[in-house]
């Protein structure tokens, strides 16, 4: 249903990857369930859910383009990776990055969508992977190209430092140097999780036998400090825990928030939760950054991983989110990207249609639409 | 993770020339949430009842392709995708007897961009080899026909 609202709302349809895995729908079928949602905007899974994935013909976008037709909504994005480890024997080059840049971009436009979703090198933080990955240099050449198609390259920043990174805005100030306002940075909304999500509790209890009770207590401490305002004390939860009496499951599930919890003989360390370490003050910055980049963002995935009884996201503060945006001036897409499923599919089937459409019920809410 | 299993149940035939029988057939799904370059597939290995399969009894069958465990990782261009099957055919003189049949498959992958140490960690310090995609199990198969 198209809108003219200045803060449009879109599904990604990587929200439905097991109705398509378990080919319980086919694409047009979560074309539809996005629609059935209320959304207006559609974001491409591209190579899992395009079947002609990477030589797509003509015919494919004359079926395409029937569909957006058909359901009323309009192609809003394609994802972008960056498969540099592609090949076993060789990374790909720069130039092979660049090239496979431009066959998403020409995509883009072929499908109509206004934007790519870029993997850019910093999009989880600096030298965060083995391999570089869609790098500045990468991005500058594929600026031009971009403007010639009409596509805006849409950096993803899933960061726990957010938008206001300098290493973020690097990229912004390369789209305000050279003139071409084809790149900007798109907010995925995990940046603001605050504690460990529901639907990582539901896979810890079904993967390895974690007790949700001690899970759902360390959770509770990262709440009441979030809402309090207060800094998470991780050494007095930790001890909190330990009265409990936690399994071997329950400390190795508890690792990436309570890094000071003893572990089982023959652990190996992994990397913390990024809610773990952050203060009070650091939620103030991250929400001041959003305020101040939120005209200048061009696209916004909505996150989510479960949604509470209360119909809110469990682990993100979607009003405050949704309040800073308003106030700060966005105008653009939010999509939302429910990455529940990968979580709690051990668990059993998950209803990646319902969970999207609650999602858009709550955006719909804090948008003052219902 | 998904809990469906790799290995497709009620996919294992029989494979038949000229009356005789030639080797067996079953199917696998990838455990992925994307499509997986099959470049990205350097090793498999597969066993049948406990016993190894030679490597150069084994194929992997995608659309019109059929190629040997080594030959997989050095296709350049196609896709295993993510919804599909793919076929694992075995040469073997006298296929399977009638019965059950424990298949043990194993594919070591890896992830074409978000390959990060502490994914795998036990493979931690090893870039370009880690595992991020390991498929595989054992599962234990009817022969259809």
């Amino acid at each position: 249903m198209k809108t003219n609202y200045d803060i449009k709302l879109g599904v990604s349809l990587y929200s439905y990857q097991d109705n398509y895995y378990f080919h319980r729908h086919d694409l047009e079928g979560c074309i539809a369930a996005a629609a059935g949602a209320g959304a207006e905007g559609i974001e491409v899974f591209s190579d899992a859910m395009i079947p002609e994935w990477p030589y797509v013909s003509d015919a494919w976008i004359d079926k395409w383009n029937g569909w957006m037709q058909r359901y009323d909504v309009e192609p809003v994005c394609l994802d972008h990776f960056s498969d540099r480890m592609m090949w076993h024997d060789k990374q790909l080059t720069d130039e092979e990055m660049f090239e496979r840049g431009v066959m998403y971009i020409k995509l883009a436009r072929r499908l109509g969508c206004k934007a790519i979703r870029v993997l850019h090198e910093e999009h989880i933080g600096p030298k965060a992977f083995v391999c570089k990955l869609t790098d500045y240099d990468i991005i500058a050449r594929l600026l031009p190209i971009a403007a010639e198609n009409d596509v805006m390259l849409a950096l993803e920043v899933h960061t726990s430092d957010g938008v206001g990174a300098p290493y973020q805005q690097k990229y912004i100030e390369l789209a305000e140097k050279t003139g071409i306002p084809y790149v900007g940075l798109q907010q995925d909304f995990s940046t603001f999780s605050y504690c460990l999500s529901t639907a990582d509790i539901v896979t810890q209890v079904a993967e390895s036998g974690a007790n949700k009770e001690v899970l759902m207590a360390a959770r509770e401490e990262q709440r009441k400090a979030y809402f309090g305002k207060y800094d998470f004390d991780e050494a007095a939860t930790a001890a909190l825990i330990e009265k409990l009496n936690p399994s071997d499951a329950d400390r190795l599930a508890l690792h990436s928030i309570l890094p000071s919890l003893k572990m089982p003989a023959g652990f190996v360390e992994r990397r913390p939760f990024h809610g773990a370490s952050r203060k009070a003050a650091d939620y103030e910055k991250l929400y001041k950054d959003l305020y101040d980049n939120a005209s200048k963002l061009v696209y916004c995935h909505g996150k989510f991983y479960d949604i509470d009884e209360n119909g809110q996201v469990d682990d993100m503060d979607y009003p405050t989110i949704f309040k800073t945006l308003i106030d700060g001036g966005y105008k653009g897409y939010i999509a939302s990207e429910f990455e529940g499923n990968r979580r709690m599919n051990m668990a059993g089937w998950c209803d990646e249609i319902e969970y999207v459409r609650k999602h858009h019920k709550l955006m719909r809410s804090l948008l003052g639409r219902e | 993770m998904r809990s469906r299993p790799i290995i497709e149940p009620e996919s294992l035939y029989n494979l038949y020339a000229n009356g005789n029988k030639v080797g067996f057939k079953f199917q696998v799904h990838q455990n992925r949430y994307r499509n997986v370059p099959l470049s990205c597939i350097e090793k498999i290995t597969l066993k049948v009842d406990g016993k190894e399969i030679p490597s150069n009894m084994i194929h992997f069958c995608l659309g019109y392709k059929k190629l040997l465990p080594h030959e997989v990782a050095d296709d350049y261009t196609d896709y295993w995708a993510f919804q599909d099957t793919v076929t694992i055919e075995v040469d073997q003189l006298g296929g399977l007897e009638y019965g059950e049949h424990e298949i043990d498959l194993y594919m070591l992958g890896k992830s074409a961009y978000i390959s990060r140490p502490f994914y795998v960690t036990d493979v931690v310090n090893q870039p370009h080899t880690y595992p991020t995609g390991n498929i595989g199990e054992k599962a234990t198969l009817w022969v259809m026909a």
